[in-house]
């Protein structure tokens, strides 16, 4: 798949959410775990070799399990066919909580779920539709009910 | 560096609805005629086949983040472009069917960077947030389900899920009656967080469609990341960000539909000379 190397490299150098370094070990048998230095920016994971320049790699990090493996480690299940694993070590439990928690919420697709959940309710409290304000409530991206059940109609 | 697209297909493929899809030209960078492509849009991802069938395999993938779109000056009709501001990076140029698609597209380019929607939810959630103390009634947590103790059964609705060996907060169902106070749930402050939209500044060249605050990404690519506080959020309000969105749209449109009208007076001499 081509995609454009240059300006996701040029993201990886952007201020992230999250930064460390953390031990990593990838999803296949024989993987062993490496130091790395792990940046977590908008949705993606990026990892390098210490002092490189240039990220090793990006994990999207949607449709994707986050498992505490033990006090220290956590885990990154990507739900494909081959549903890879991936394990980073970490220095401290808060530190290992902190990624976890980071993790989850850096989902493009968690923060959507959000939305239609505060959208929706701010409808059911208020009766008004919070993107109106907004001229975006057409927009696909924000409707309630891709993938959801139906809203309720609003009280009368 | 590697992508891994698996996972990106994977993340295309779980999606029961996109964001946008549709057929533009897209300008190659080696063949540099415009080529139609099948453009799905999802998240803050555009992919390209070479046709809508399922079968037809993902060709390339454009991650949304550091770009502004703009209009483009091209012999095509109906063009744009994906301008990524950073020196030695790409302008990805497109053109689109017919006015309606134009601008339909650039709307949803424009809305789809992760910051955006960083910055809406976290307006959302305040507005909840008054609408419930209003309302007198507790503010529930929108991830209630997801945060759910490991005998769940599975992957729920969202993209990234928890699973832990340590007790996860008492899970709350948003259709729940939100004003029952499960024992031991965790302040819906904290559970209500959500990631701060990233700092954003544009330390950059600007030429003037791009605009000044989006998203983050801007460091200078040579030196040093500046200390996060520098870096505080200029627009920290989605509403502020928003009609600068606004604008920018109008003034895309407004520039497309005078160069639209430039060439139908030239055309309109002609006719007369004629």
């Amino acid at each position: 798949m081509r995609f454009n190397e240059k300006e996701l490299v040029s993201l990886s150098r952007q201020p992230s959410e999250r930064a460390a370094e953390l031990g990593m070990r990838g999803p296949k048998k024989g993987d062993v775990v490496k130091k790395r230095l792990v940046k977590l920016i908008v949705n993606f994971l990026f990892y390098f070799r210490t002092d490189e320049e240039e990220p090793l790699g990006a994990l999207l990090l949607e449709q994707c399990r986050v498992e505490r493996e033990d006090d220290l480690a956590f885990s990154i299940a990507f739900l494909d066919e081959a549903e890879r694993k991936y394990l980073f070590e970490c220095d401290t439990q808060e530190q290992c909580i902190d990624w976890i928690d980071s993790i989850i919420k850096a989902s493009y697709e968690f923060m959507r779920k959000n939305l239609i959940f505060y959208r929706t309710e701010i409808h059911r409290l208020t009766g008004k539709d919070p993107l109106e304000q907004y001229g975006i409530s057409d927009e696909t991206r924000f409707q309630v009910n891709s993938g959801l059940p139906p809203l309720p109609a609003p009280p009368t | 560096m590697k992508i891994h697209g698996k996972i990106l297909n994977h993340y295309l493929s779980c999606s029961s609805s996109v964001d946008k899809e549709g057929y533009l030209y897209k300008k190659g960078e080696v063949n540099t005629s415009y080529q139609k492509r099948w453009c799905i849009l999802q998240g803050n991802l555009l992919f390209y086949k070479d046709r809508a069938s399922e079968a037809s395999d993902v060709l390339g993938v454009i991650v949304l983040e550091g770009c502004s779109v703009q209009l483009c000056e091209s012999e095509e009709k109906f063009a744009f472009s994906l301008v990524f501001s950073e020196p030695g990076l790409r302008t990805y140029k497109f053109a689109a069917e017919d006015q309606a698609s134009l601008e339909g597209w650039i709307k949803a380019l424009l809305l789809a960077n992760h910051g955006y929607l960083a910055l809406l939810v976290k307006d959302l959630q305040q507005q909840y947030l008054e609408a419930t103390r209003a309302a007198g009634e507790d503010p529930a947590d929108p991830q209630g389900d997801n945060m759910a103790h490991a005998q769940s059964q599975g992957p729920v609705s969202g993209s990234v899920f928890y699973t832990s060996n340590p007790p996860a907060p008492e899970p709350r169902d948003p259709t729940r009656d939100p004003t029952r106070d499960p024992a031991g749930a965790p302040r819906p402050q904290q559970l209500l967080q959500v990631a701060p939209a990233a700092p954003s500044k544009a330390a950059c060249k600007r030429s003037p469609k791009l605009w000044p605050k989006r998203n983050a990404l801007v460091a200078p690519v040579n030196g040093p990341a500046p200390p996060q506080g520098e870096w505080s959020e200029p627009t920290d309000n989605f509403r502020q960000m928003h009609e600068e969105y606004g604008r920018e749209v109008k003034e895309l449109v407004a520039d497309w539909s005078r160069r639209k009208q430039e060439v139908v007076s030239v055309e309109g001499d002609l006719i007369d000379l004629g």
